[in-house]
């Protein structure tokens, strides 16, 4: 009774928009009220939440982050990208999911993936003509390939309920990351054309406004291309700067110079290496601010640890784990709708929960499940990572889409259209598969960490 | 809490709701080299059972109420019933003692001094367990450490200079290894693929929790220096719940206990036996000391009894010392 | 009143700084370890808990800045099902309340834990700090979390009545 009233509370409090935090607190609170339990380890619970190696990779791989976008390096990226892609049908919009991996590889978060395209690629690619609504979806339906990609934050946050082991987590979420990446792009090519338009490009718009004629337009166009030509060894030699930093850092954990969460430190180094005194786009003042930036924002941050975790603990202690096993299990005794039911609780779950809560709630929640099917820890991890990645772009919690939201002024119903293909034709297809075929996550791992997962 | 039934006026009728935290495995999901944990089972069992449904214990394992630490705090404040594990020595440098290198030969010499009811060490640990607001009901011969790693074979302290050996904070595990190797910090739940990648080389650790930890699967080499005996298995209940329990429980629990921490005995020393047949199976080189050799290491212990001594407390270690000899 | 803005606005700036120092050092001190561990072949005993620390540090001084600004991640989803503007305007006055109290609340338990903790006189494990001078940051931060909501409650309050 106690339980179901504080969790009706959390998810009354969280939906009428009280910060998440504070509901899981006022949820822990209610309980104890109605219960007469005892309070005494609230505070302890939250005060070890945080004491963790592992978790300190967090606020390391955001510095990193913030490191890229101010060294240059994202810029760099973008260029890339566009070079590869200039020539292709939809090119420029297949740019987006090329962009996130390359990003991912240096980013650990789908939430500074986003942030960071939507801020440098979407204003760009409107002015070339294509529809804001399709940006504002796809560039949110990427953000999951920020992670994928590893580093992944989101990998640290499951090793703290989970005994997985981040760096074989690195490696499990690779082979659905470029499988994710290939259907976006298949999807792109065949669905760009509506969203694309090039006479609402703002040269196209320039030239009618001016009654340019098409030989002017035509060396307009010239002009452009020429200046990329001129621009591409530039382009190479500076992707080759930043592309040295995945080779570091993952060849730095793999080969054992580093552990994952070291990893993170050395992401911070390099970026500020290339950042001050490579590519000479920030200063030390502005580099210290990638530091101040970060850690002030962790409080935002890495808080969801100990309040949702006051609130675990909870749940353990009434063995709702134990509950959720049974009923799951309850409804089916066929391994393959068990793991359906999971994937339906998860995507489910993802409209309403944001990633951590999702990952630090419902992982302790389906471990004993999961382990009962012969679901290891690595596979349940990609599952649930997919699934987080889901969630951020199925309202009404889709963090990914307030984020291009707020960049490009674009309602989120209006995303609803575009985002349709690319969550039923690419997201969920890989949720599944990673549920349905674990060699698709433990083979990397197994293979390249020679030895049984 | 110990929740009062209403039915009944006399103490017979009450009953105790005790929640038991402890890092180890549950049995339920990992049933082999698990002598702490089935122990602790077993434990749970004999309590419920024997006390006629007077005691109702519930076990949490996999550190789902938190790790050691935590654990023994929650103890201590009250929080939590019962704790199964080693009190740290960052909370009292007493604890320490435990774990002095090379304290105990054999098995048999620590049943004689700490794992049995009228051990002289037991009842030394007793009291400074009870001044952290806690009682010490039992202890198991709980395991001894050698060490395992995927270089070349170990016989020798020099043999480990090349070495990059994992460690964990504990003052005597620093002590003992930061000068013989190039010692280096890391999580456990990072080592297995730590020694994959060579981030370390190896670590301290009980031949069995080899075994069960699959760190055989890296191939390679166990050196049975036994260097440290650690207090893993230590049954401990809070004060004040402890105290609220009528005479004729308590017997029980003891009882129970010590019955649970002999059975810890009998697995550790039954899984260490299938422990070498298994690891040399999986072409794991098992390196046995020879006494010579043995002393060797024992040598360099002792050459850091003055700071151990000092990290522990001088009297302490003096009673510890003293205590172990009276039970030769 | 001048004085106690001022002083706000001291505190942010300082958090901030110190959150940003603590960044750098964290880097620092992993980094550190490595060339340690590999440039010197040394293990530098007991340091390793201070990244950690700095983190933990830096999570509860900054979620008082975040708190500040009512900055906390929450859903804005009510916006969009409530039009009327006062409605919407009062159900935040509300919550904002209720976060008060339950940080309030929390803020109690912590200076009992804080309390305990000076009584039991623990140190860590590694440089054998004192354990009660990190518990000390849950609950320096729950209080001026709860004194923060409680100032931007007493804002809203004032304004809800003005409407009258
Ligand atoms: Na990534
Ligand atoms: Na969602």
């Amino acid at each position: 009774m106690a339980l179901i009233a504080s969790i009706s509370a959390i998810l009354i409090l969280i939906f009428i928009g009280m910060s998440v935090p504070f509901c899981f607190l006022s949820g822990s609170l209610i309980y104890i009220f109605m219960t007469g339990a005892s309070t005494g380890t609230f505070v302890s619970t939250s005060y070890y939440a945080l004491d963790s190696f592992s978790t300190l990779a967090i606020p390391l791989f955001m510095i990193a982050g913030t490191l890229m976008e101010k060294s240059g390096i994202a810029r760099t990226l973008i260029d890339l990208a566009e070079m590869i892609l200039k020539k292709t049908k939809g090119g420029m919009g297949a740019t987006i999911p090329l962009v996130s991996c390359f990003f991912g590889a240096l980013s650990g978060s789908g939430t500074a993936t986003v942030t960071t395209l939507g801020s440098m690629m979407a204003p760009r690619l409107t002015e070339l003509g294509w529809d804001k609504r399709y940006l504002a979806a796809f560039i949110a339906a990427c953000g999951p390939l920020g992670y994928m990609i590893p580093p992944n934050m989101n990998a640290i946050i499951y090793t703290r309920v989970s005994s997985a082991s981040v760096a074989a987590l690195f490696l499990a979420t690779i082979i659905p990351g470029i499988l994710w990446t290939i259907l976006y792009l298949i999807i792109n090519r065949y669905t760009y054309h509506h969203w694309y338009n090039p006479e609402n490009s703002v040269t196209a718009k320039i030239g009618m406004a001016g009654e340019q004629t098409a030989e002017n337009g035509a060396t307009a166009k010239s002009i452009i291309v020429e200046e990329q030509a001129a621009d591409k060894l530039t382009i190479i030699k500076r992707a080759g700067v930043a592309f040295l930093m995945p080779v570091i850092i993952m060849g730095g954990i793999y080969s054992g110079i580093f552990t994952a969460t070291e990893a993170g430190a050395v992401g911070c180094v390099y970026g500020l290496i290339v950042g001050v005194l490579i590519f000479k786009k920030m200063s030390l003042k502005e580099a210290f601010s990638s530091f101040i930036k970060t850690g002030s924002s962790l409080g935002s941050i890495l808080i969801m640890f100990p309040m949702t975790l006051i609130f675990t603990r909870i749940l353990v202690l009434n063995g709702v784990p134990g509950m959720v096993t049974q009923f799951i299990t309850g409804i089916s005794s066929n391994k393959y709708v068990i793991i359906l039911i999971i994937d339906l609780v998860l995507i489910l779950a993802g409209c309403f929960l944001d990633a951590g809560v999702l990952l630090l709630v419902f992982t302790p929640l389906l471990l004993p499940t999961a382990a009962i099917i012969g679901i290891g820890e690595i596979q349940l991890g990609v599952m649930m990572f997919v699934a987080v990645g889901v969630g951020t772009i199925t309202p009404p919690m889709a963090m990914n889409l307030f984020i291009t939201g707020k960049i490009t002024g674009v309602e989120m119903m209006d995303m609803m259209k575009p985002l349709l293909p690319f969550l039923l034709f690419a997201a969920i297809p890989i949720l599944i598969l990673v549920t349905f075929v674990p060699a698709v996550s433990t083979f990397l791992p197994s293979l390249i960490l020679s030895g049984g997962m | 809490g110990g929740g009062g039934n209403p039915a009944g006026s006399n103490s017979e009728e009450v009953t105790y709701t005790w929640k038991m935290g402890t890092i180890y495995n549950d049995p339920a999901s990992r049933p082999d080299y698990n002598s702490f944990g089935l122990s602790m089972k077993k434990f749970v069992e004999l309590v419920n059972e024997k006390s006629e449904g007077r005691i109702v214990i519930e076990p949490y394992y996999n550190s789902i109420l938190g790790a050691s630490q935590e654990l023994f705090e929650q103890l201590r404040r009250g929080e939590l019933e019962v704790f199964y594990g080693q009190p740290m020595a960052n909370v009292d440098s007493r604890f320490g003692a435990w774990s002095i290198p090379y304290l105990f030969s054999d098995y048999d010499a620590v049943t004689k001094a700490i794992a049995s009811p009228d051990a002289p060490l037991f009842k030394l640990s007793q009291e400074w367990v009870r001044e952290n607001n806690a009682e010490l009901i039992a202890v198991g011969p709980s395991v001894f450490r050698g060490f395992f790693n995927v270089k070349h074979p170990v016989a020798t302290v020099q043999d480990l200079r090349d070495l990059k050996v994992r460690i964990y904070e504990d003052p005597i595990v620093n002590l003992f290894w930061k000068d013989i190797c190039n010692a280096t910090s890391m999580p456990y739940s990072e080592v297995y693929t730590g020694l994959q990648t060579k981030t370390i080389d190896g670590l301290e650790f009980a031949d069995t929790s080899v075994v069960s930890s699959k760190y055989y699967e890296l191939g390679n080499y166990f050196t049975d220096i036994n260097w440290q005996w650690t207090s893993g298995g230590n049954i401990i209940i809070g004060k004040k719940f402890w105290d609220q329990l009528p005479e004729d429980l308590k017997e029980i629990v003891r009882e129970c206990a010590w019955e649970a921490m002999e059975y810890q005995g009998i697995e550790e020393k039954k899984n260490k036996e299938s422990a070498y047949s298994t690891l040399r199976e999986c072409g794991v080189e098992i390196y046995e000391l020879s006494d010579e050799e043995r002393q060797g290491w024992i040598d360099y212990a002792r050459s850091l009894d003055s700071r151990i001594r000092e990290a522990i407390g001088p009297e302490t270690y003096d009673a510890v010392v003293e205590a172990v000899k009276l039970a030769k | 009143m001048e004085i106690l803005k001022k002083l706000d606005a001291l505190a942010f700036k300082a958090i901030r700084t110190f959150a940003g120092i603590a960044m750098v050092l964290l880097t620092a001190v992993i980094i550190i370890q490595i060339l340690a561990r590999y440039v010197f072949k040394v293990s530098i005993g007991g340091i390793e808990e201070t990244p950690i620390f700095l983190m933990m540090i830096s999570v509860w001084l900054s979620a008082i800045i975040v708190a500040r600004e009512d900055g906390h991640v929450k859903i804005d989803l009510i916006d969009l099902m409530i039009k009327n503007k006062k409605i919407l305007y009062i159900l935040k006055t509300v919550l904002r309340c209720l976060t008060t109290v339950v940080l309030g609340i929390y803020a109690k338990f912590a200076l009992d834990y804080l309390i305990s903790s000076m009584r039991l006189g623990d140190t860590t494990p590694g440089l054998g700090i004192p354990v009660w001078t990190m518990h000390s940051f849950v609950f320096i931060s729950a209080f001026f979390m709860t004194l923060y909501y409680l100032i931007n409650s007493i804002k809203a309050i004032k304004e809800v009545w003005e409407w009258r």
